[in-house]
């Protein structure tokens, strides 16, 4: 089980306290989409995502990607069991949406390239490792349920 | 073969002529000894390296990053002839420094989210979408010569 120290749970918490999630929910599906475009398979009922514009502005990838990042502003109050905390959505993911387990990594590598835009120099390498453990973490427990 | 279209290879090339390579080399390097600590065992003789302030402050390590993203800006020459540009640096990776090809795609990560980090809002999904292309072809070129 990942353990994160009390230093790793501030710099989180600390930043998450700042992120606002339905723009950058939007954005991290949104990135997702355009830099790893195999994914946009899994959204093929989300209109037109022809162009990176396109896909940018679509109000079904703004609206799932809030949804998406809301979902991962739960494993950050739930850190200490996130296994426990995503079971449900893992088995979702394996049973119902058939998602390969690695895009869980793409996305968690999307939200962390986010967060250094948007925070810069605040963004420092202990708060990005800190990110990175989540992120790393979310996965994991995932794809935990899949069989 | 990588083919890069003509967007980008512009989008690649604008960002880099603005990286002030001596300064976000020795970042790149220094966030992957944080953020993957494990990558400090090829650096023994870098000095101290005990922590987060102590690596990013680092002369070594400064120095390192420098050369190390130097020849990356070969690479952003070369875009179409990766594999022949990196032929070398491959087989010293190989044979004589010993290093898990996984971790250029590690490094390659880095130089993302300090890109990120630097241009905040410049760092548009396309562009991100092109520099992803173009470190993980650098990873690919840099383990091409492994046997």
């Amino acid at each position: 089980m990942v353990h994160f120290s009390a230093e790793e749970k501030a710099a989180i918490t600390g930043l998450w306290g700042k992120v606002h999630v339905e723009e950058a929910g939007g954005e991290a599906l949104g990135r997702l989409l355009v830099v790893y475009p195999w994914t946009q398979r899994f959204f093929d009922n989300f209109g037109n995502l022809s162009s990176a514009s396109a896909i940018l502005g679509n109000p079904k990838v703004k609206a799932h990607g809030k949804k998406v990042l809301t979902s991962f502003g739960e494993a950050i109050k739930n850190m200490d069991n996130l296994k426990g905390a995503f079971a449900k959505l893992s088995e979702l993911h394996c049973d119902k949406l058939h998602v390969d387990p690695e895009n869980f990594r793409l996305l968690g590598n999307v939200l962390v390239i986010i967060l250094a835009s948007h925070f810069g120099k605040e963004f420092t390498p202990e708060v990005q490792a800190a990110w990175q453990k989540l992120v790393a973490g979310v996965a994991t427990a995932l794809a935990h349920k899949y069989h | 073969m990588v083919h890069f279209t003509a967007e980008e290879k512009a989008a690649v090339v604008s960002l880099w002529a603005r990286v002030n390579v001596e300064l976000v080399g020795g970042e790149v390097l220094g966030r992957l000894l944080v953020v993957y600590p494990w990558t400090q065992r090829f650096f023994d003789s870098f000095g101290n390296l005990s922590s987060e302030s102590a690596i990013m402050g680092n002369p070594k390590v400064k120095a390192h990053g420098k050369k190390v993203l130097t020849s990356f800006g070969n690479a952003v020459k070369h875009m179409d002839d990766l594999k022949d540009t990196f032929a070398e640096l491959s087989e010293l990776h190989c044979d004589k420094l010993h290093v898990d090809p996984e971790n250029f795609k590690l490094l390659g990560n880095m130089i993302l989210i300090v890109l990120a980090t630097h241009f905040s809002k410049e760092f548009t999904p396309q562009m991100q979408a092109a520099w992803q292309k173009l470190t993980t072809a650098v990873a690919n070129a840099l383990a091409h010569k492994y046997h």
